[in-house]
């Protein structure tokens, strides 16, 4: 009897301890797949951050002026469009906002006044 | 280090600023060729002007040479972009209001007989300038250009100077200011007056342009007496006299001069309507009305509105 009950522990035990292996063996291979993941995410970003710092050199290259040709200058930084203009839709290209003027930061050279 | 010249001519102060010193005294001569071109041209004054000589032709058909064409053809658009708020078919109306010499000689006249004449208000829809430069007015019209040919003398003045004399530059033509090429730190510092001949350092706010124009209209220059009461430059076409306006100046920032100069004198004559005109167009602007309320629209500097 009492080797029969020791025997019943003794199995309960062995298959205890098989569970716990295969448990360890998949949170080990969860890990090692969670972790090639990553890396493989983080290379991929890495490689479309490159792609796009390369590209505006690039694109810039082929938008440069050819030579003798006259391009219009970028807009200027300190334009901007008023609150509610923001908040629409985009104008048409005919009613694009005009550059704003910007706060002066040095003494003015010109006079606009009635004429 | 930004170098300056100024001298009088077309009747106003013109002022040319440029970011390099050494290229002042060819960017100076360029204006003062650019702007004799445009007197022969373009002026009412003086009789042996081409327009003197096409408004005398009463509706028959004459040449034109390129320069008077170009500016009617920019008068004729600025007429398009305000419905007509700013047309060039008033030089009668002027006329017959005292208008009909320089503004120097004319205030000093006195006074004037004002006998007003109702406008035509679509009249500029029937100049007839075809490719080769005929132009056909129709019937008793007479062209008046000074509100868009100064706007665009100043456009293509700096143009041409920036162009040609690899330099970043301010053109101001009374108070019609224009610039081109590239600007110097911070933009052009520009301040906004009553007068054109204000003091740099006088009232009035200061903003900066890096690019295109700015243009300001005002009713409190250029007023003389008559017998109908004391007129200013800018007219109403619905009326044929002087626009009755709740603005003392409108300010606006334009991409180019001529833009900002047919907006500015729309303004005036719109009254209260004139901001949301202004809104509807995109248009940076400042309204001063008579009792010195302001008016910012699309983006003209709040803190600066004073």
């Amino acid at each position: 009897m009492d080797h029969e009950v020791s025997s019943a522990i003794e199995r309960r035990r062995s298959g205890l301890a098989r569970v716990r292996a295969v448990t360890s063996l998949t949170l080990a291979a969860g890990l090692v797949l969670t972790g090639a993941f990553a890396a493989l995410a983080a290379r991929s970003t890495h490689v479309v951050r490159h792609v796009v710092q390369r590209a505006a050199p690039t694109h810039r290259a082929h938008a440069s002026p050819s030579a003798g040709a006259v391009v219009a200058p970028p807009p200027p930084l300190v334009s901007i469009a008023s609150p509610s203009a923001q908040a629409s839709p985009p104008p048409a290209p005919t009613q694009a906002p005009a550059p704003a003027p910007s706060a002066a930061t040095t003494p003015p050279v010109a006079v606009s006044g009635g004429s | 280090v930004n170098a300056t010249e100024s001298f009088e001519a077309i009747g106003t102060t013109a002022v040319v600023v440029v970011a390099r010193p050494a290229a002042l005294r060819p960017a100076a001569e360029t204006l003062r060729v650019e702007l004799d071109r445009l007197d022969r041209a373009c002026s009412r004054f003086r009789v042996d002007s081409e327009l003197s000589r096409a408004n005398a032709r009463n509706g028959r058909a004459g040449a034109v040479g390129t320069l008077l064409a170009t500016a009617i053809r920019a008068a004729v658009s600025a007429a398009e972009s305000t419905d007509g708020l700013v047309t060039p078919t008033l030089g009668r109306h002027l006329r017959a209001a005292g208008y009909d010499r320089t503004y120097r000689a004319v205030r000093d006249r006195g006074g004037w007989t004002f006998v007003p004449e109702a406008p035509h208000v679509d009249a500029w829809r029937e100049i007839r300038l075809d490719e080769s430069g005929l132009l056909t007015l129709p019937a008793a019209v007479e062209l008046d250009l000074g509100a868009t040919a100064k706007a665009l003398a100043a456009d293509r003045a700096a143009r041409r100077i920036a162009s040609e004399h690899d330099t970043g530059v301010l053109i101001a033509l009374g108070g019609d200011v224009a610039v081109a090429g590239d600007p110097p730190p911070g933009g052009w510092a520009v301040r906004v007056a009553d007068d054109h001949r204000g003091q740099l350092d006088g009232p009035g706010p200061v903003v900066a342009i890096s690019s295109g124009g700015l243009a300001t209209s005002s009713v409190a220059a250029r007023r003389w007496p008559t017998s109908e009461g004391e007129q200013h430059h800018v007219f109403d076409p619905r009326t044929g006299r002087s626009a009755e306006t709740c603005w003392r100046r409108v300010s606006v920032a334009a991409r180019t001069c001529l833009r900002a100069n047919a907006a500015s004198t729309a303004a005036i004559v719109l009254g209260r309507k004139a901001p949301a005109w202004l809104e509807e167009r995109g248009l940076p602007a400042l309204l001063v009305g008579a009792d010195d309320t302001c008016v910012h629209v699309c983006g003209w500097p709040a803190a600066e509105a004073r």
